[in-house]
């Protein structure tokens, strides 16, 4: 009988005295980290829904993930070595040969998903069916110009981000794929940085995500910071929002969808998903509906978050791109804000002070989160004031204004 | 004087905070609506004693449609 020795025994704790000290020392902090996330969602300090299964993932791929000599230095490529070797970074990954260690992994059983799901960023268009079908278009067709008009200027972050990050020296593609968070959609910035950033798309999308998550931390500070206080005091009622009839509804979604997938044809399995859970709801096919907004949307945000932490393994903190990414991925967020909080002052002025300022912050796209926050920093200042409706057309629009700038980078970048 | 308060929104009820007979002002939060996934407050417009409240937990609401009586 051959002897086992205890390293062979416990592989995943040998493995943290047998590599480069910083990696053990890496999988430590992001152990602590996962648990910090997991905890801040549990007490609702942030948004649980992503923050809870992703911290949870950290935790346990960088507790069972092992490191089999020969395997140092640690590979310069992303996300899980059993995985990665997927998105097509290193392909020659020696822990591939080591089969059976592989197979030994807790991870493997999340190799379908990511296979099915992420690679063909199918999990960023499921989570997209159901926002579509939880969405109420009233008020984007109800007021289409002031609502476009806000979402243009909230962008202001996906646009700015773009040279800024090309000059802290990332490439266009990444530079594209960091600006787009600046739109604050997160399955948008998972299925452009999908497609633009392959080696880059775990941290860009987990930056994207933890900022998502307390954005309304700071949104309404923000909000405050740049808005005159009459701006946000204006009152609108939800009545005078013109009633739109579920036909026109479903003719806007459909005519809206074809025609955005003509004119930009890479995002549009987004903007199909969008647009086919917005007319289940509105045909108000309720089984259908029911499956897309509670069933599909809320596996998908699970296995998101879940998949996103499990790619969190030490090469991703590792990288000091991160720490730019850290810096860029705030920029692009304040900057959109900003942009919402110009909009919104100059509308202000445009209808001659009828429409609160607020909407424009309202128009970053995270919905339903940045018109939840407008309608909060308006009630702080006038109880009776109502403006959560008419603060839901920008945000609507700003997804649609994200997903065409997106779909812009994804086609433009990859010929500059 | 009485004060007939309104739903602002169309949503669900998801809480009642006060009942019958309960003093309140502007400030008192009369009942919670769920409406867009978000919870909000529904405050009266005047000060009062609560004569009615017309909606229960759980009820779906309309847009004008009365929710409580103030007297």
């Amino acid at each position: 009988m051959n002897t086992i020795d205890l390293g062979q025994l416990f592989p995943a704790i040998s493995s943290l005295f047998q590599i480069d000290p910083t990696i053990a020392i890496a999988r430590i902090a992001l152990i602590l980290i996962g648990a910090i996330l997991a905890w801040l969602g549990v007490k609702r300090i942030t948004e649980p829904l992503i923050l809870v299964p992703m911290g949870l993932g950290m935790i346990f791929v960088n507790t069972a993930q092992f490191f089999l000599p020969p395997y140092p230095p640690f590979p310069s490529m992303y996300g899980n070595p059993h995985l990665a070797p997927l998105v097509g970074s290193n392909v020659s990954n020696p822990v591939m040969a080591a089969t059976e260690q592989v197979i030994a992994s807790t991870l493997y059983w999340l190799q379908p998903i990511y296979a099915l799901t992420f690679l063909n960023g199918a999990i960023a268009c499921f989570v997209f069916i159901g926002i579509g079908a939880m969405t109420d278009l009233d008020f984007l067709m109800a007021k289409p110009f002031t609502s476009f008009f806000l979402a243009v200027f909230a962008e202001l972050g996906t646009i700015l981000t773009f040279p800024l990050a090309v000059a802290m020296g990332f490439s266009y593609n990444d530079a594209a794929s960091i600006a787009i968070i600046g739109g604050a959609d997160g399955p948008m910035v998972l299925f452009t940085s999908l497609k633009l950033s392959p080696k880059l798309f775990v941290p860009i999308t987990v930056v994207a995500y933890l900022y998502l998550s307390i954005l309304y931390l700071f949104q309404g500070k923000l909000s405050e910071l740049t808005i005159p206080r009459k701006m946000r005091m204006v009152r609108m009622t939800p009545t005078d929002i013109r009633r739109v009839s579920p036909r026109e509804k479903i003719l806007f979604a459909i005519i809206a969808g074809g025609t955005l997938s003509l004119l930009f044809p890479v995002a549009s399995p987004l903007i199909a998903s969008f647009f086919i859970g917005n007319v289940i709801k509105e045909a108000q096919i309720e089984r259908l509906k029911k499956f897309a907004d509670e069933v599909f949307l809320n596996g998908a945000t699970f296995f998101l978050g879940l998949m996103l932490g499990i790619l969190v393994t030490p090469d991703v903190i590792l990288d000091p791109k991160v720490v730019k990414l850290l810096i860029l991925g705030i920029t692009a967020l304040v900057l959109s804000s900003i942009g919402g909080s110009i909009g919104g002052i100059l509308m202000y002025y445009i209808s001659r002070g009828k429409v609160n300022a607020l909407l424009g912050p309202a128009g970053v796209s995270c919905v339903p989160t940045t018109a939840k926050i407008a309608q909060k920093e308006a009630q702080k200042l006038d109880k009776r004031n109502y403006i959560i409706y008419h603060a839901m057309g920008p945000n609507v629009a700003g997804v649609i204004t994200t997903a065409i700038i997106s779909a812009i980078y994804m086609t433009i970048v990859p010929l500059m | 004087m009485g004060e007939e308060v309104t739903s602002p929104l169309s949503g669900k009820v998801l809480r009642i905070n006060v009942k019958p007979g309960d003093a309140v002002d502007d400030s008192t939060s009369l009942l919670v609506l769920e409406s867009m996934k978000m919870e909000i407050d529904i405050y009266p417009s005047s000060s009062g004693k609560v004569k009615e409240i017309l909606v229960k937990e759980g009820d779906n609401v309309e847009v004008g449609q009365v929710l409580a009586v103030l007297e």
